[in-house]
């Protein structure tokens, strides 16, 4: 049977952009693959289209039926991590052997502070906060969109 | 909730396979081949056409077609000259062309495409209305058929505080996509 994994250096899941990131990759299988790689990219989740970017691929060369290789990536400044309701920025790696069936991924977090950034709720004013912006607070712009603090 | 958890964020709702009815695969694909490769899959807004071309798109790759996909949407209405260009290029008889949303074209439009598709093995489209190709599926919708999505994708935590799925498909007027998007909403405000 197929096996997979990522195994990232201390345990870590989660990164400050910049930051290195190490670990190994193991795999076993039923045959000596043709090729394997390891991808470190991110994607987005949520009610829209998805948005992906590959960062970096690691090629192992002449992969065996059994096999541990480590790896060494240096995660750049930007995008960060972040969740919000309406859509995610996810980081991941994927370690990827000859056919698309063999396939394992795993997740993390870039982002400053080693956290996942939440964004917050736009709220949009109702009738009666843009009567008082606009009657009361003369001056200040009339149905504008504020941004709240985090959830 | 947060997008990544939504159970109806959209990579889950694409994973969802299209429910064939009246008909098998195996006879949908002989009645295609009947038809010279040439067929619509006619059916109204989030039926689920486009998900039953690509299904049947992977199903002809399988046989040794070569699959190639064009996309039109009231978005984009019209292909670029770089489509076209990659999308007529070097046809030959195992070639399949899959058109989804042959209804943005005009008549005059759908004849030059018509035109430019001859040397291709087949062609199918998905459409909102029968008269272009001969029709190979209708795709329809019903509440049943959006309760068995849900009672899929749905977690138990979330669903007691979901409307019935008689509600949902009234309020989406038969349009699955709509519902699915509405539930998204409902999670992501849980």
């Amino acid at each position: 049977m197929n096996h997979l994994e990522i195994n990232l250096h201390d345990g870590r899941e989660a990164f400050d952009p910049g930051e290195e990131l190490t670990g190994t990759v193991h795999w076993q299988l039923d045959c000596s693959p043709q090729t394997a790689e390891l991808r470190l990219f991110w994607f987005t989740r949520g009610k829209g289209t998805e948005d992906a970017g590959v960062v970096e691929t690691v090629r192992f060369d002449h992969p065996l039926e059994r096999d541990t290789r480590s790896f060494r990536f240096q995660l750049p400044p930007a995008p960060y991590s972040f969740s919000g309701k309406l859509i995610s920025l996810v980081w991941a790696l994927e370690l990827v052997t000859q056919s698309p069936d063999e396939v394992t991924r795993r997740e993390i977090v870039v982002a400053p502070g080693r956290r996942e950034v939440e964004l917050g709720t736009a709220e949009v004013p109702g009738r009666r906060e843009r009567w008082y912006e606009r009657f009361i607070r003369r001056g200040e712009p009339v149905g504008s969109v504020t941004q709240a603090g985090p959830e | 909730m947060k997008a990544r958890d939504n159970p109806f964020r959209s990579e889950a709702v694409e994973r969802i396979a299209f429910r064939l009815e009246g008909a098998t695969w195996l006879e949908l694909l002989e009645q295609l081949r009947r038809l010279n490769y040439r067929a619509s899959l006619v059916g109204p807004h989030g039926s689920g056409k486009t998900t039953l071309l690509e299904e049947l798109g992977r199903r002809l790759a399988e046989q040794g077609f070569r699959i190639r996909h064009a996309r039109l949407s009231e978005e984009h209405p019209r292909l670029s000259a770089a489509q076209s260009a990659r999308l007529f290029k070097g046809l030959s008889r195992e070639h399949l062309i899959l058109l989804d949303g042959a209804e943005q074209l005009s008549w005059l439009e759908w004849r030059r495409f018509l035109r430019r598709c001859r040397g291709a093995g087949g062609l199918i489209i998905t459409t909102h209305k029968p008269g272009r190709l001969p029709v190979l599926y209708e795709c329809r919708t019903s509440a049943r058929l959006l309760e068995e999505i849900l009672s899929g994708i749905c977690p138990q935590s979330v669903a007691p505080r979901f409307p019935s799925a008689e509600t949902l498909f009234e309020r989406s007027r038969g349009n699955i996509r709509e519902a699915l998007r509405a539930c998204y909403d409902l999670c992501a405000l849980q």
